[in-house]
C-alpha cells in the first residue's frame, strides 16, 4: 500500500466509482481478517488526518491501494480528461468556425443579415439546449408522457460525448469500456452516473461552441469591417421586427444600451434582395452597429444558459457519482471497517494440530474373567461395588490413583504381582484416560509380566466415553490388555 | 503493567477449549471428544486496533498431576520450604531440564501461569467431583496466582452443586458457565469477573467488555443491513421468458417458478452467508427449507417490442410524423386550413402506429423476432411476502447471533418457529411502511438507498429487541 496523500483527497469523480468498484471486485479473493486489518488502519489514518468525508476517504482508499484498481481508474480519468479536452477544443473550434461563416456569408448585397446571425447562432444553440434539457430528464417521469422515452432514448443515443468516444485512442477506450460494460452489467446503479457525465462532456463542447462563436464574431468585429443588415420573405413590417429585437435586448438593455437596436437603425438596415443596393442617404457605420447586439445576443443566449446547463450538469454529475458510490455493493461494509474499531480475538501462531479421532478399535470382552487381584483407579469403586461387578467371592480392592500416593500406586502393583490370575483394574469411565493411568498400566505390565491378563472396566461411562477408552487402550499396544464392559446398570 | 494473560486449565475433555472458542469468538479452535486434543498452550490475545488488552491461553489437560504434585512436595520438603517459596518451586520444574519431554502437558499449561498468568480452572457440572482433581488443584494453589473456578456443565447440572462446594476450598470465585451456550452477555460477565482478580487487570478488561459491546452493535447493524438488502433484492426480483408472436407463454409458467425460486434461494443464501461472517462463524453450515410463496399467481403477460419500445411510443411517433407532414400542408396553405390538415394527419399517423405495433411484432430480422408475448415471474406483490422473508432472516439471525462458537454442529432452522415470531404493533408497522417504500423505488434511483436505510433501521430495532430476549431455541443443546 503507498503512501497517500490523506491530507486532501478530492471529491469522488466518475474514474474513482469505476476503480472502488473493481478494487472491491478484488477484495472479495482476500481473507477477511487481512482486509479489516487494512481497512482499519486506513480509516484511523484518515482520523488523523481529519478527513471525515466518507466520499473522500473511499477515494483516498482508492489511492492507497496503489494496485490495478487504481491505475485502471487513472487510465479512465485521463481518458474522461482526454475526451473532454478533445471535445471541448472542437466544439471551440467549430463555434469559432460558424461564427466565420455565418459572418462571412453576404447575401449579395455587402450585408450580414442578422436573422440569419440570430437563427443560426442562436436559436439554433437555444434548440439545442433545449433538447438536451429534455434527454436530462428522469426517464420515471418523462415515460409517462406518450413519445417522451422513444425522443429521450434517441436523443441520448446521439449524445456527442457517446459520439466522441470513438474518437478516443485504444488504450483509453478499453478502460472507459470496462466502466461502461460495467454500467451495461449495473445499468441501474450507474445509468444516472453515465447520463450525467455524456452530458456534462456534451454541455462542456456545446459551452466551448458558444465561446468560440463569440470569440469568432469579436474578432472579426475587430479585424474586419462587419456590415449588418436584416432581410426576411415574412411580411413584418420594420417596427415589428424592431419590438422582436427590443424584446430579446431586454437582458442587457441596463447594462448595454449600445447593444439594443433602436427602431432607427431597424429602419435603415434592412434591405431586399431584389434591391440591394444601399441607399445613399444612409451613413454606411450604421451598418456596424448591430454587432453588439449580436454578440451580446450570442452572448446571452447561447453561451450564458449554455453554461449555466453545463455547471448544472457537473454539479448532478458528482452527485450521481456520489449516490452510485454509496449504492455500490460492498461499499457499505468497507466503511464499516474503517470507522469500526478493529477487535482482532483469533489464535496467534498455528499451534500444534489436533489428532485424527480414532475410534474404538478395541473388541469389548462382554464376559468378565474372575480376577485374582482387583484394582479401584481413582476411589471409583468400594468393595460392595467391586462385588457386585464381580461376585461375592472377589478380593476387596487395592488403591491406586486420585488421593492414593505413588507409593501406594508402587505397592498396588507389587501385589498384583504377587497375587495370582488377571488383574482388573476398575475406573471412572466418564472420565478420560488420562496418561498418569496409562503410565500405571505399563508399570504393572512390566510387573506382572507377559500373559498375565489387564481387565479395565469403565464405569458409569457413556458410549461415545466407552469408544474413548477403547481408543486410548488400543494405542497401549498391550495384547493381554482388554477393555471389559461394565454390568448394565452401571455405566 | 502488561495486559492481563489467564490461563485456561484443567483435567482434560472438560470444555477448556469450548470455553475459550466462546470467549475468542473462534469457531477453528480444535475441539473433539479424545483427551489430550489441545496439545499446546495457544494463545488467544485480543487486540483492539492493535492494543494488547488481554490474551487467553489454551492449554492440554493436566496428564500426570500427582507425579507433578510429588515432586513438588518432595523438593519443598527437602529444602524446607515454605509457602513464599512454591510459586519459585513451580518455576524451577517447568525449567528443570527433562521435565519438558516427560512432564510436557504439565509444562505446557503452567508456563503461561509462571508467565504471570490468571489461572481458569475448568471443571465439567456433570460429572461427579472426585478426589483425582485435588492434586491438580493443589498445583494450582503453590503457584500463587489469582484464579477462578469454572463449572462448565457440559451435559446436565446434577453435579454443579456438588462441585461448587469443593471448588470453593480452593478458589476465591467460581462461577458456572456452559460454554455452549454462553451468549454475548455471559461472555461480557466473565471477563469483568476476570477483571476482579487484579486491580491493575480492571481498566483494560473493562476497556474490552466496552469494545465487545460497541463492536455487538455494529454487527447488529451489519446484519440488520444485509436483511435488508436481502428483502429489497427480493421485493424487485422477477424473471421474464419472451416468446415470439405465435407462441403460448403461459407454458412456460412451471419452468419460470422454478427460476424464480432458485434466485429467491440465491439471494437467501447468500445473505445467510453474510450474516453467519458477521458474526465470525465462517465454517458454519445451515439447513434450511425454502422459502413458501405466498400467491399462486405470480404471473403477468404483455407484449414487447424490439428495442424497448412500447405501443404507445409507436403511436406518438406515427402521430408527431402526421403532424409534421399535415403542419408543412398548412404552413403551404398559408393557414387558411385552421391546421385541420395537421390534426387530420396527427390522428391518422397514431392510428397507423398503433396497427403497426402488431405488425412489428409479427416481423422477422435475422431470423429473430421484433416483438411477441412475454411472461414474467414475479415480482412478489403479495403485502406478507415480506415479512415472511423477515421472519426467516429474523429467526436465523437470533439462532447465529447467540451461537457460541464452540459449537460444531450444523444449524437446523425451523421455519415453522420462525414464523411464530411475534412483531409487536410499532415494529410491524414500522416495517411495513419500510417495505412499501422499499416496493416503490428502483435500484439506481436516490432514494432506493434511502429506502434501504429505513428498513435497516426498523430491522434493527427487531434485532435489537431479540438480542435482549432471544427467541426461544428450537434444536437441542
Amino acid at each position: 500500500m503507498q503512501e497517500t496523500a490523506i491530507a486532501s483527497p478530492k471529491a469522488p469523480s466518475v474514474s474513482d466509482l469505476l476503480g472502488v468498484a473493481l478494487a472491491l471486485d478484488d477484495d472479495e479473493l482476500r481473507d477477511p481478517a487481512a482486509l479489516r486489518a487494512r481497512d482499519r488502519a486506513l480509516g484511523r489514518a484518515f482520523e488523523d488526518a481529519r478527513v471525515r468525508d466518507p466520499a473522500r476517504q473511499l477515494v483516498a482508499w482508492l489511492q492507497a491501494r496503489g494496485d490495478s484498481a487504481t491505475a485502471t481508474a487513472g487510465r479512465v480519468r485521463g481518458a474522461l480528461r482526454g475526451l473532454a479536452g478533445l471535445l471541448t477544443l472542437a466544439g471551440f473550434v467549430l463555434g469559432w468556425g460558424a461564427a466565420l461563416g455565418v459572418l462571412a456569408f453576404e447575401t449579395g448585397s455587402g450585408r450580414i443579415n442578422v436573422v440569419l446571425v440570430l437563427a443560426l447562432l442562436v436559436a439554433v444553440p437555444v434548440v439545442m439546449l433545449a433538447l438536451s434539457v429534455l434527454a436530462a430528464l428522469p426517464m420515471a417521469g418523462a415515460s409517462r408522457i406518450p413519445g417522451v422515452e422513444l425522443l429521450v432514448g434517441g436523443l441520448r443515443w446521439l449524445s456527442t460525448g457517446r459520439i466522441a468516444m470513438r474518437l478516443v485512442p485504444a488504450a483509453q477506450r478499453d478502460a472507459l469500456a470496462a466502466f461502461w460494460g460495467r454500467g451495461v452489467g449495473h445499468g441501474r446503479l450507474y445509468g444516472t452516473a453515465q447520463k450525467w457525465l455524456l452530458l456534462a462532456v456534451s454541455q462542456a463542447a456545446a459551452l466551448a461552441f458558444g465561446v468560440g462563436a463569440v470569440v469568432g464574431t469579436l474578432g472579426l468585429v475587430v479585424f474586419t469591417d462587419l456590415a449588418f443588415g436584416w432581410s426576411t420573405t415574412l411580411e413584418i413590417a420594420s417596427a415589428d421586427f424592431h419590438r422582436v429585437v427590443w424584446w430579446l435586448a431586454r437582458p442587457w438593455s441596463a447594462l448595454w444600451v449600445d447593444a439594443v437596436p433602436t427602431a432607427e437603425l431597424v429602419e435603415a438596415t434592412r434591405f431586399f434582395r431584389v434591391d440591394p443596393t444601399v441607399p445613399e442617404a444612409i451613413d454606411p457605420g450604421f451598418y456596424g452597429r448591430w454587432w453588439p447586439f449580436v454578440l451580446a445576443a450570442i452572448g446571452t443566449y447561447a453561451v450564458f444558459p449554455r453554461a449555466l446547463w453545463a455547471g448544472f450538469c457537473v454539479w448532478r454529475l458528482h452527485r450521481s457519482v456520489r449516490v452510485a458510490l454509496f449504492q455500490t455493493p460492498g461499499v457499505g461494509e468497507l466503511l464499516d471497517r474503517m470507522q469500526s474499531p478493529l477487535i482482532e480475538m483469533g489464535q496467534e501462531g498455528a499451534g500444534l494440530a489436533a489428532e485424527a479421532d480414532e475410534p474404538g478399535a478395541v473388541d469389548w470382552a462382554s464376559e468378565r474373567r474372575p480376577p485374582g487381584c482387583i484394582i479401584s483407579w481413582a476411589e471409583s469403586a468400594d468393595a460392595a461395588s467391586v462385588s457386585r461387578i464381580f461376585g461375592a467371592e472377589t478380593p476387596a480392592p487395592l488403591r491406586a490413583g486420585g488421593n492414593s500416593s505413588l507409593d501406594d500406586d508402587r505397592a498396588a502393583i507389587a501385589a498384583a504381582a504377587t497375587a495370582s490370575g488377571d488383574v482388573a483394574v476398575v475406573v471412572r469411565g466418564y472420565e478420560p484416560p488420562v496418561a498418569e493411568l496409562l503410565d500405571f498400566f505399563r508399570d504393572l505390565r512390566t510387573s506382572l509380566g507377559d500373559g498375565r491378563g489387564i481387565d479395565v472396566v469403565p464405569l458409569g461411562a457413556a458410549e461415545t466415553d466407552l469408544r474413548v477408552w477403547a481408543g486410548a487402550l488400543a494405542r497401549g499396544g498391550d495384547p493381554w490388555l482388554r477393555a471389559v464392559r461394565p454390568p448394565d446398570g452401571s455405566s | 503493567m502488561s495486559a492481563p494473560l489467564f490461563a485456561v486449565v484443567g483435567h482434560p475433555n472438560k470444555g477448556k477449549s469450548c470455553l475459550v472458542a466462546t470467549l475468542a469468538h473462534d469457531d477453528s479452535v480444535a475441539i473433539g471428544p479424545q483427551p489430550g486434543t489441545t496439545r499446546s498452550a495457544d494463545r488467544f490475545p485480543m487486540r483492539l486496533d492493535g492494543e494488547l488488552l488481554y490474551t487467553l491461553v489454551d492449554t492440554p489437560g493436566f496428564q500426570r498431576a500427582r507425579r507433578v504434585l510429588h515432586w513438588l512436595r518432595e523438593r519443598a520438603d527437602a529444602r524446607g520450604a515454605s509457602a513464599a517459596d512454591r510459586a519459585a518451586l513451580v518455576a524451577e520444574f517447568i525449567a528443570t531440564e527433562g521435565h519438558a519431554e516427560q512432564f510436557p502437558d504439565e509444562c505446557a499449561l503452567l508456563s503461561p501461569i509462571a508467565e504471570g498468568a490468571g489461572i481458569l480452572y475448568v471443571v465439567d457440572g456433570a460429572v461427579p467431583y472426585s478426589s483425582e482433581y485435588e492434586a491438580e488443584m493443589e498445583i494450582l494453589r503453590w503457584t500463587g496466582r489469582p484464579s477462578i473456578a469454572i463449572v462448565n456443565p457440559i451435559r446436565e447440572t446434577t453435579h454443579v452443586a456438588e462441585w461448587q462446594a469443593a471448588l470453593s476450598q480452593y478458589f476465591r470465585v467460581v462461577r458456572v458457565v456452559n460454554a455452549i451456550d454462553a451468549d454475548a452477555a455471559t461472555q461480557r460477565e466473565l471477563l469483568l469477573a476476570f477483571a476482579e482478580l487484579d486491580d491493575g487487570w480492571r481498566e483494560p478488561l473493562r476497556r474490552a467488555v466496552r469494545a465487545l459491546e460497541i463492536d455487538r452493535e455494529g454487527r447488529l447493524r451489519r446484519a440488520s443491513r444485509r436483511v435488508a438488502e436481502l428483502v429489497a433484492a427480493s421485493l424487485a426480483l422477477s424473471v421474464e421468458k419472451r416468446v415470439g408472436p405465435s407462441e403460448d407463454p403461459r407454458r412456460f409458467e412451471g419452468e419460470l417458478r422454478e427460476e424464480y425460486q432458485g434466485r429467491l434461494r440465491q439471494l437467501e443464501s447468500r445473505a445467510r452467508r453474510s450474516v453467519q461472517e458477521i458474526y465470525d462463524h465462517r465454517t458454519l453450515v445451515s439447513h434450511e427449507d425454502g422459502v413458501d410463496l405466498l400467491e399462486s399467481d405470480l404471473f403477468s403477460e404483455e407484449s414487447w417490442l424490439v428495442f424497448g419500445l412500447k405501443r404507445r411510443d409507436l403511436v406518438a411517433a406515427g402521430a408527431a410524423s402526421g403532424a409534421a407532414a399535415g403542419g408543412a400542408v398548412d404552413i403551404a396553405l398559408g393557414g387558411a386550413s385552421l391546421f385541420a390538415v395537421t390534426a387530420v394527419s396527427a390522428a391518422v399517423g397514431g392510428v397507423l402506429g398503433w396497427l403497426g405495433a402488431d405488425r412489428l411484432e409479427k416481423l422477422r430480422v435475422v431470423n429473430q423476432p421484433l416483438g411477441g408475448r412475454a411472461l414474467r415471474c414475479g415480482p412478489a406483490s403479495n403485502p406478507n411476502f415480506p415479512f415472511v422473508l423477515f421472519g426467516r432472516a429474523r429467526y436465523h439471525h437470533a439462532r447465529v447471533a447467540t451461537r457460541s462458537h464452540a459449537r460444531r454442529d450444523a444449524l437446523h432452522l425451523d421455519a415453522a418457529a420462525g414464523a411464530r415470531l411475534e412483531l409487536t404493533a410499532g415494529d410491524r408497522s414500522a416495517l411495513g411502511k419500510a417495505f412499501a417504500t422499499l416496493r416503490r423505488t428502483e435500484e439506481g434511483d436516490e432514494r432506493r438507498s434511502e429506502a434501504v436505510d429505513a428498513t435497516a433501521r426498523a430491522i434493527e430495532a427487531v434485532f435489537r429487541s431479540d438480542d435482549v430476549a432471544p427467541p426461544p431455541r428450537a434444536e437441542p443443546v
